[in-house]
């Protein structure tokens, strides 16, 4: 029944997802080991990469802020700069 | 339809060839990410940006199949290993820039591996529609190590010891491990602040608590990590990689067809005779082994015809590509490759990635100034190299160079010469055994002969 459902693909098709569909798990997250020393790393690290974020975003908001003082106005457009450097959404 | 060797790993889906043709099949347990990506305008911000490869959904009538996905098709598939410098690191900023847009849209690359890009029309694209996830709140990015592994270690290698330690990855597939590129990376590099972190510190950290358990770590709360770390995060990520730099001999290659050669009027000639036979021939693609910085490539890629460009030295590669990136070319792939070591068959069953032969086919090769190498350098029999030749494409443009050559006699200058066999008349023997000669034009200012050939039929 499995395979008639498949066979617009072609009958070796069916085989073959049907084949994908047994083997393989269900989880579709996180699916390679991403370390216990790197996912570690990360959360050590992560004041400094949060400054990273905060000085990087203080640096855009200080060049908008000049371009839209000598009148740039399209690089002064706020909805543009953020679109260069997308901020996170809400969680 | 098959299931290609490399696609096991992620549940999420599977690559498939059927009737000659690459889909993807989308599992069940993907739909919420698929549905959040298409919907959440992702997916068509990267295509939009060159960025990802476009897909249709084929129409599929199952429980079991979510989807089925018609990826763009490409011409052909190279692998990390086969790009130079500044293709890597224009791999691994596209790898960013798209990990950028997905946390800008509440979604994560679940996975960093440089075999997701590939290079289509002259610029490195992400291909794996299913790396994309819905981004898992309060967690470092699980790909971290894979993208350090794969993009940043090789890069530093190559951009702080020896661009030739690019081959790390054709020995690595899963990346070059991180306590390995911290040992062979100059003491330099401790001071630069984002090698320091995202190599060094990194391997020593991975060594470190490779027994630990992520939620203990001291003084954090486990699902705290916030978004503002993991796209500055991403952001050190960049600027480690945009720090790196590596720039090829411009000087000797660049110079090469003036300085080396027989001046100006051989190249202009070879430039006229392979033009006048790619009008004549109208191949539909063309490979061009032994094929320096491109220069006749470029003729065969400028009539739009998708060229590969294969040199065994990777100065020539990085500067046909920074050629070609700067000019926007879009027929036109430089790649790394030994011709008397081509990359093999790797992975597991030797299945993952497949060897250079194994991908495709040309329906014309070129090999201009290549065969004195092969025969002289290498001690390859003419006969041999007929045989490689025909078993590549049904058309050639063959160069003979002999050895009253001064390029050649540099070959033979600190050796005996054990080639008493290596004359045009025997050339000609050895290629008439599988192709017949269409045309023979004899080089302006050298003894070089430019080659026309045809494959026997049923070869």
């Amino acid at each position: 029944m499995l395979m008639n459902r498949f066979e617009h693909l072609g009958r070796p098709a069916a085989w073959v997802c049907l084949g994908i569909w047994l083997v393989t798990t269900r989880d579709a997250q996180a699916y390679i080991d991403p370390g216990a020393g790197s996912y570690l790393f990360q959360i050590l690290i992560a004041g400094l990469t949060a400054l990273v974020f905060f000085f990087s975003a203080l640096r855009r908001k200080a060049v908008a802020a000049i371009k839209r003082l000598f009148g740039n106005g399209d690089a002064a457009n706020p909805a543009e700069v953020e679109a260069k450097e997308p901020l996170p959404p809400k969680p | 339809m098959e299931p290609l060797g490399a696609s096991f790993r992620d549940p999420s889906g599977a690559v498939v060839r059927s009737g000659g043709e690459i889909l993807r099949v989308v599992r069940p347990v993907y739909q919420p990410h698929y549905e959040r990506f298409m919907a959440s305008g992702l997916c068509q911000a990267l295509v939009d940006a060159g960025l990802l490869i476009p897909h249709t959904e084929v129409e599929s009538r199952s429980d079991e199949i979510f989807k089925v996905l018609r990826p763009r098709q490409l011409e052909f598939v190279s692998y990390p290993y086969e790009w130079s410098f500044s293709q890597l690191k224009d791999a691994a900023l596209t790898t960013l820039r798209i990990q950028k847009e997905a946390v800008a849209r509440g979604m994560n690359l679940k996975d960093a591996s440089a075999f997701n890009i590939q290079f289509l029309d002259g610029r490195p694209v992400f291909i794996d529609t299913l790396s994309f996830e819905i981004l898992p709140e309060g967690r470092p990015w699980a790909a971290y190590q894979q993208f350090c592994r794969h993009f940043l270690a090789p890069l530093a290698l190559m951009s702080r010891r020896d661009p030739r330690l690019g081959q790390l990855s054709r020995t690595h597939l899963d990346g070059v491990p991180l306590d390995l590129a911290s040992k062979l990376l100059p003491p330099g590099t401790w001071a630069r602040l984002w090698l320091l972190v995202h190599v060094h510190l990194h391997a020593r950290s991975q060594r470190r608590h490779a027994d630990a358990d992520p939620a203990s770590a001291p003084g954090r709360r486990a699902g705290s990590y916030s978004l503002r770390s993991l796209l500055g995060l991403i952001q050190s990520l960049e600027s480690a990689v945009n720090s790196l730099r590596w720039s090829p001999q411009k000087a000797v290659w660049g110079a090469y067809y003036q300085t080396t050669v027989t001046g100006g009027d051989y190249v202009r000639r070879k430039q006229q005779v392979v033009s006048q036979w790619l009008e004549r021939l109208n191949p539909r693609s063309v490979w061009d082994l032994g094929a320096n910085t491109g220069v006749f490539s470029r003729l065969a890629a400028g009539r739009g015809v998708p060229t590969l460009a294969f040199d065994g030295d990777i100065d020539c590669v990085e500067i046909g590509y920074l050629e070609g990136r700067q000019r926007g070319e879009r027929h036109l792939l430089p790649l790394l490759m030994d011709l008397t070591n081509p990359s093999p068959a790797l992975g597991w069953e030797c299945r993952e990635r497949m060897a250079w032969l194994e991908r495709g086919q040309p329906d014309l090769v070129m090999a201009l100034a290549l065969v004195h190498h092969l025969a002289l350098a290498n001690n390859l029999p003419l006969d041999r190299l007929a045989d490689f030749f025909a078993r590549l494409g049904a058309r050639l443009i063959v160069e003979f160079v002999p050895k009253a050559d001064s390029n050649a006699r540099k070959l033979l200058r600190a050796r005996e010469d054990i080639f008493p066999r290596y004359t045009r008349e025997d050339f000609e023997i050895a290629f008439r055994r599988r192709f017949a000669i269409e045309a023979a034009e004899p080089m302006a200012n050298s003894e070089r002969v430019l080659y026309l050939m045809r494959r026997h039929e049923g070869q």
